[in-house]
């Protein structure tokens, strides 16, 4: 008999007398257990603190009971705060894992910037990624301005579309505006414009150039493509929804008030049948190059982003973000299902990763 | 090296060269199959850089400024090369010309800026036979485009299956393009097992190399095979990614082992060779098949091993070894295919000893050269990639399972093989612009009498 598969998941837990929760993913956690069971794999939930002292949640009957555990073959890292991830403790995760031979996944968060550097890298990528640069100041500014009708700027370490700058050439100047305070100035000098950014900014941006995006009456579309990992370094899109931006908005995120659409209703809004079909597979398609490149650029392990994609008023698709922590809510297949695609596809994944050691 | 070719808007009729290209009183320039008569000018002042007039690149039918190569010969100034990449399965979405293979084409065009000129994806109906011009999908920054170029300076055939291979559309087409228009096509076809087979058989560097093969699959046969090698693969000659293999083996009975309908591994037992035979010619189309002596195989952690070894002809049209990957059979499967579950591993991985790796690398590579440099010299048809799936027994000698003259590309997914990836989409370019010089310079020693 080989010693017992196990599983972790890593992720903050907030933990009372009463239970623990597990913050977004709780439920997403007893999906995985659930189906994990089924494969005979050994599942619990920890934090980084309660691994190093061998102890994590385990998911039975009751509801989730404490109690030691064995070291993970695979560990699913959901932590969510990038501080964390940077923090003593998390290295010393690390060093135990590599110490008892066990495999992480996603590695870490990789934050905008490296990921647009990584696709950089690939010229076939080039003619669905935005022009970007790292944000210093009036002279990137001032380019960007010069080059494309309307310029965002996002921070690097930002999620949920929090913390983004709209700048578009208005008759009276350039408008500036604001995804989470949702509020609007015109500025008339480059001058002045720089001068209310640099107040404004408090943590490293990049400055991306703006997309003319095809629209749903007058509101942003975007498209989420959740990727997982399978066999052979292969990627399959688990889950696929359009975002439809609230109305005055300038992103789609969820978080901001979205609102979802299945991506065929969306295309076929805009397209004839035949049209509709070659972009969502183009849309599929670019997702999957996406994560396989990010996959073999990143140091460490990846088995999951979340890739978002808008297309153009040229029917031109780009790549706008791609999330190492992806959020669970888009997956639609949700409240029909127990476990959904992508609980799924994290347990046959690590199955995976075992399989291919073995 | 190659020149930033710029496209001068003010001037008229006219090329300006690099005082170190030795132009001899050239009075034209061409571009693919196109040629128009220019004033040629030498300047001093550019170093890596062509200037040509807008008329003339109008004329020419030059679609974009981009980096070239510059080949002279006694009349006429060539800029290119123009490559044209044939291919079939055209979609009406400019975004996604060739469906699911676009991305595949993408990468392998991008590729055309590390080696210069200008490379394009065309297929049979895109061509104007009437004006000796053709469409094409160029891929550029800005995605995917479609120009209208003079035939190209060469072709790389990328058709994706030997049915379209087979059409009389496209025989018919790379018959003129290559005796009327003299223009070269590299990978020009599918390669036979058997053919391979018989063609190495007569170079004696080669020999040594092969498993005793026969196109004959008798009961005659499969007893002699059996009786002197205890295990052999019956194969199909012109099939691929493992379909349709059976392997088998004399041991009390005779064992025959292969996949059913559903992808299971079933083993069924015969008592005589007449009965596999009888079993086979039920099953299979066997005047198609060929038979072949089965090599014990070094195996990693207890499973069978071999290597796919990808050579590519370079820019100086010399064989390079550039990729190997061992692939390791999955458990119970008949092959190393991947379909059949087995995975693919990079040498480091599977020989971590440093001195065993190199002494296993340089024996693949010199196998693989020296079966490719046998194979062109046997070859009527020019080629410029081979992927070789090599198998190393258990007593280190290396033998030659296969030779693919369009390799599967699903090794390059393994992260440690990017390199490699970007190195053979770029090397069909590297020689294309090898043989479209040839072409253009020295066509005498493409053409011999």
């Amino acid at each position: 008999m080989s010693k017992q598969r196990t599983m972790a998941v890593l992720t903050e837990i907030n933990e009372t007398s009463e239970r623990a929760a597990f913050g977004s993913i709780h439920h997403f956690c007893e999906e995985l257990a659930a189906y994990a069971r089924k494969r005979g794999l050994f599942f619990y939930v920890s934090s980084p603190a309660l691994y190093l002292e061998g102890v994590g949640y385990q998911w039975t009957e009751s509801g989730w009971g404490k109690r030691d555990v064995p070291p993970a073959d695979v560990v699913y890292n959901r932590l969510h705060s990038r501080k964390l991830e940077r923090s003593p403790l998390f290295a010393e995760l690390l060093a135990r894992l590599a110490e008892e031979n066990g495999m992480m996944f996603n590695h870490r968060f990789l934050h905008k910037w490296e990921v647009h550097c990584h696709f950089e890298r690939h010229e076939y990528l080039h003619p669905h990624l935005p022009k970007t640069a790292l944000w210093s100041g009036q002279h990137t500014l001032e380019a960007f301005l010069d080059a494309f009708p309307s310029v965002f700027l996002k921070p690097i370490y930002g999620s949920q579309g929090r913390g983004i700058f709209c700048l578009q050439h208005s008759d009276d100047g350039i408008c500036l505006r604001h995804s989470t305070s949702a509020s609007t100035a015109v500025y008339r000098s480059m001058d002045a414009l720089a001068s209310a950014l640099r107040q404004q900014i408090r943590t490293p941006m990049i400055i991306q150039q703006g997309l003319e995006l095809r629209t749903l009456d007058g509101r942003p579309v975007d498209f989420r493509l959740l990727c997982h990992r399978v066999r052979h370094h292969d990627w399959r899109v688990t889950s696929a929804v359009a975002r439809i931006a609230p109305p005055g908005q300038f992103v789609a995120n969820l978080a901001r008030g979205g609102e979802l659409m299945a991506v065929n209703d969306v295309l076929r809004k805009w397209y004839t049948r035949v049209d509709a079909f070659q972009q969502k597979q183009l849309l599929r398609e670019i997702a999957l190059e996406s994560a396989a490149v990010l996959a073999s650029e990143a140091e460490g392990l990846y088995g999951e982003f979340g890739v978002d994609l808008a297309i153009d008023i040229h029917g031109q698709p780009w790549i706008i973000e791609v999330n190492t922590k992806p959020s669970k809510q888009t997956d639609m297949a949700a409240s029909y299902q127990s476990v959904r695609p992508s609980a799924k596809a994290i347990i046959d994944y690590s199955l995976t990763l075992m399989e291919e050691k073995e | 090296m190659t020149y930033t070719l710029i496209i001068d808007e003010k001037q008229t009729n006219t090329v300006i060269l690099p005082a170190t290209l030795q132009t001899s009183r050239q009075t034209s320039a061409a571009f693919g199959s196109l040629v128009t008569p220019c004033r040629v000018i030498s300047s001093p002042r550019l170093v890596d850089r062509v200037i040509v007039s807008h008329d003339v690149a109008r004329c020419l039918s030059i679609p974009f400024a981009a980096d070239v190569h510059v080949f002279l010969t006694d009349e006429a100034v060539h800029f290119g090369p123009l490559v044209g990449i044939l291919t079939a399965g055209f979609t009406k979405s400019l975004h996604r010309p060739v469906g699911s293979r676009s991305f595949f084409f993408a990468k392998l065009l991008a590729q055309e800026k590390q080696v210069g000129g200008f490379a394009f994806l065309f297929g049979a109906p895109h061509i104007d036979w009437e004006n000796g011009m053709t469409n094409g999908y160029f891929y550029t920054e800005r995605g995917w485009e479609r120009h209208t170029v003079p035939l190209p300076n060469v072709v790389y055939n990328r058709l994706p299956n030997r049915r379209v291979e087979k059409e009389e559309t496209f025989q018919t087409m790379t018959k003129t393009l290559q005796t009327t228009y003299g223009i070269p096509i590299f990978n020009g076809c599918f390669f036979n097992k058997w053919d391979i087979y018989r063609r190495l058989a007569l170079h004696p560097k080669a020999q040594p190399y092969l498993p005793a093969t026969s196109a004959h699959v008798t009961q005659h046969t499969i007893e002699q095979f059996l009786a002197r090698y205890r295990e052999a693969y019956i194969k199909p000659a012109d099939g691929s990614l493992g379909r349709g293999i059976y392997h088998v083996a004399k041991k009390n009975a005779y064992e025959c082992r292969f996949r059913d309908e559903s992808g299971e591994i079933q083993t069924v037992l015969f008592p005589t060779a007449m009965a596999v035979w009888h079993h086979l010619l039920a099953h299979a189309p066997l005047h198609r098949y060929v038979i072949q002596q089965a090599v014990p195989l070094l195996a990693v952690n207890g499973r069978p091993a071999d290597f796919r070894v990808h050579v590519n002809k370079n820019e100086h049209g010399i064989w390079q070894v550039s990729a190997i990957a061992a692939k390791i059979a999955g458990k119970q499967s008949i092959t190393t295919h991947m379909n059949s579950g087995g995975i693919v591993k990079t040498l480091e991985e599977i020989f971590p000893d440093a001195a065993e790796r190199e002494i296993m690398l340089a024996r693949l590579s010199d196998a693989a050269l020296t079966l490719s440099r046998c194979l062109d010299e046997a070859s009527e048809t020019l080629i410029g990639e081979i992927g070789f799936d090599l198998g190393v027994d258990q007593q280190g000698r290396i033998w030659m399972f296969e030779a693919n003259s369009k390799p599967g590309r699903s090794i390059f997914k393994h992260p440690k093989l990017k390199d490699a990836d970007e190195r053979t989409a770029r090397l069909p370019l590297a020689y294309a612009v090898h043989l479209s010089k040839t072409a253009i310079t020295e066509p005498e020693a493409l053409w011999p009498c």
